[in-house]
């Protein structure tokens, strides 16, 4: 899961792509209401946690604009909390309306159930026949004997687990799961893969030679 | 029961009620006088008449000397019988002092009229005429008082009177209801802002009219509206310092709680902890400033009359090193000014001005401090090279927490958007404004005014210009 944060406060933006990426999520920054839109144009983001109140371009237009082209979750971030705010905000096409100062467990909750909703499965845990993967604690188990993963190796498993049934390409897996910062190396993903397989069995993700991974149901 | 009512309407109504009352007393007594004496006019000339005739009938009488007295009763009695049995009286003196002869209905004692006295006479409660005639002394005839005095004339006046005040009482209660009804819509509106709806306004007549009343509401809606916008300000006030103090709460919360989430390297508890020092830092800043801005428009009793120059010249020292850093040009074209000022003050304002000037001007650029005197003004100017502010911007300036995106983003020094609006106060406290101007792209001037040496102008002309 790819996160784009728009912050100008840069101690709030560090700590809050610190605390994303603790979750396991690729996590890009902005500092700038022009960079976070151009950013959120040319990348496929799970979602958006996006500042009302951005330098050069607010939280407002970053909305209008970006609705005309694209369908991406976006959670408001404000010191703002007048109702009139609120329902600005969430009638410019945001989904989600966080209160400045927040408590962080309630973000990651709220970027959890964002990323639920807009996978088109609402349920809080996920299964792919005897898998089951919480996303809350992001622990999976196989016939109910929890399996450990790395960080990477659970991102890869959940974001092929929400696209279940459909074949996800490498460019895309790459796309979700790595950031701008990281400099990620072509045959990464097959080692990725290689280790799920090994621990949730072979057959758990196939290989669409030419076209990508897919889980089935 | 206090003796008159409180209510402006009832005082009024009294009042005029009363007025018009007497004035219809004073009217009646007026008809009633003349009533009264045209009245007795007509019983004059009555009693006139009959003078006459039972002088005729004394005169046509065949008897003489002596023996008119023993014929008087006969010839009398038909005369009475017809006319003087009821109001009217008669007497006739005889010469020779023979007593006198009344009607039966004549009041005891009449006293005798003397040649000298006049002809008509009023004795209260009788009224008499007297004639001199041959073959008597004298006759005399009265009238009695009326036994029962029927005044239709006063009734119908007391009648026509009260019809009056009536009416006169209706028509000023309708006419008090119809002017006062603006007083109970103020009232009204009144008690609706007291309650919190601030945006309620006395309702006016669109063709704005002169009665005192209109322009009282007028007035009061005027002072409405400043309420309502000095609420509002402060609303805002209250909403964006909330805003600016919640940015740093934010960014303790989600650094502490991000930190402890698991176990982290020294570095980066060491960077937790700076980032937590830097958003205390911003709550320490913001909270002084909070406070200097409230305790800055409190008004400067003690002006001095100081050098404008001088002052700035000091403040400019204390900037030189910072200005030289970003190698700034730093001119003064500061003939000495003398102003009324308030020292402190205007050091801790020409401070806040210059630290804004050096840190908006680009490297390399200039800072130019004039002062010049004008008949009405001390001014000084202090203008700088660089990107300049957006006119739209320009009315913002002093507004608190107002912010260019380029202050923000600048991060070399916590900025909370209350430097100019406190310096603003400052300058007011000390009778003195402020003023700035822009050319995008070249200067932006900050001009301020102090009043010159030597006029103590009271607070009222300073009120007004």
């Amino acid at each position: 899961m790819r996160l784009l944060v728009a912050e100008d406060e840069p101690d709030l933006l560090r700590s809050l792509a610190l605390a994303l990426r603790d979750e396991g999520y690729a996590v890009d920054t902005a500092a700038t209401g022009t960079d976070a839109l151009y950013k959120a144009l040319e990348t496929e983001y799970d979602a958006l946690i996006v500042d009302l109140m951005l330098p050069e371009l607010d939280g407002f237009s970053i909305l209008a604009t970006l609705r005309t082209r694209k369908n991406t979750p976006v959670l408001l971030l404000t010191a703002r909390d007048s109702t009139a705010d609120r329902v600005r905000g969430l009638d410019a096409g945001a989904d989600d309306y966080l209160v400045k100062p927040f408590d962080l467990a309630e973000l990651l909750a709220r970027v959890r159930a964002l990323l639920r909703r807009s996978s088109g499965n609402p349920k809080p845990i996920l299964e792919a026949g005897s898998v089951l993967i919480d996303p809350a604690s992001r622990k999976v188990t196989l016939h109910d004997d929890e399996i450990p993963l790395t960080a990477r190796e659970y991102a890869l498993v959940e974001y092929l687990v929400r696209n279940k049934g459909t074949v996800v390409s490498r460019t895309a897996l790459y796309e979700h799961l790595f950031d701008e910062s990281e400099d990620s190396l072509s045959n990464l993903l097959d080692v990725h893969v290689s280790n799920i397989r090994k621990k949730l069995g072979h057959d758990f993700i196939v290989t669409r030679r030419g076209h990508g991974y897919s889980i089935e149901s | 029961m206090p003796l008159l009512p409180h209510s402006l309407r009832g005082r009024l109504l009294l009042f005029h009620g009363s007025l018009l009352a007497a004035l219809l007393a004073g009217f009646a007594f007026a008809i009633q006088l003349l009533e009264n004496e045209r009245a007795s006019r007509q019983l004059e000339a009555n009693l006139r008449s009959e003078l006459a005739l039972l002088s005729d009938t004394l005169r046509s009488a065949p008897e003489r000397g002596p023996q008119v007295r023993n014929a008087l009763p006969n010839r009398l009695a038909p005369i009475e019988a017809a006319r003087f049995h009821s109001r009217l009286y008669f007497a006739i003196w005889m010469q020779n002092n023979q007593p006198v002869i009344t009607s039966k209905n004549a009041p005891r004692e009449i006293p005798k009229p003397s040649p000298d006295s006049p002809s008509f006479r009023s004795r209260p409660p009788y009224l008499e005429a007297v004639l001199f005639a041959a073959p008597v002394e004298s006759i005399l005839v009265g009238a009695l008082p009326d036994p029962n005095p029927h005044n239709p004339l006063a009734a119908s006046l007391g009648l026509a009177g009260s019809l009056v005040l009536l009416a006169g009482l209706l028509a000023e209660n309708w006419i008090l209801a119809r002017s006062l009804k603006p007083i109970s819509r103020i009232t009204h509106t009144a008690r609706q802002i007291a309650q919190g709806h601030l945006s309620e306004r006395i309702p006016t007549p669109d063709s704005p009219t002169h009665s005192e009343l209109n322009q009282l509401a007028l007035t009061l809606n005027h002072t409405f509206a400043q309420l309502e916008a000095a609420f509002a300000r402060q609303t805002r006030f209250i909403t964006d310092a909330a805003h600016e103090l919640r940015t740093p709460v934010a960014v303790l919360l989600t650094q502490t709680q991000s930190i402890l989430a698991r176990e982290r390297s020294p570095d980066e508890y060491r960077e937790a902890l700076q980032a937590c020092l830097r958003a205390a830092q911003r709550m320490r800043t913001l909270s002084e400033a909070l406070l200097e801005l409230s305790q800055s428009n409190l008004p400067a009793n003690d002006l001095k009359t100081i050098d404008l120059a001088a002052a700035a010249s000091e403040c400019v020292d204390f900037i030189l090193p910072l200005a030289h850093a970003k190698s700034l040009q730093i001119t003064r074209d500061i003939p000495a000014t003398p102003c009324l000022a308030h020292p402190p003050s205007l050091a801790r304002a020409l401070n806040c001005l210059l630290e804004n000037a050096v840190e908006y001007t680009p490297e390399n650029g200039w800072i130019r401090l004039t002062t010049r005197t004008t008949p009405a003004w001390s001014v000084l100017q202090i203008a700088n090279s660089g990107p300049g502010i957006p006119p739209q911007e320009l009315p913002l300036m002093f507004e608190p927490f107002h912010r260019t995106d380029k202050s923000r983003t600048l991060g070399q020094k916590i900025h909370c958007g209350l430097g100019l609006p406190i310096t603003k106060n400052l300058l007011m406290a000390q009778k003195a404004e402020i003023q700035v101007e822009s050319s995008p792209g070249s200067e932006t001037v900050f001009t301020l005014r102090f009043r010159p040496a030597g006029t103590l102008a009271d607070s009222g002309s300073a009120a007004l210009l």
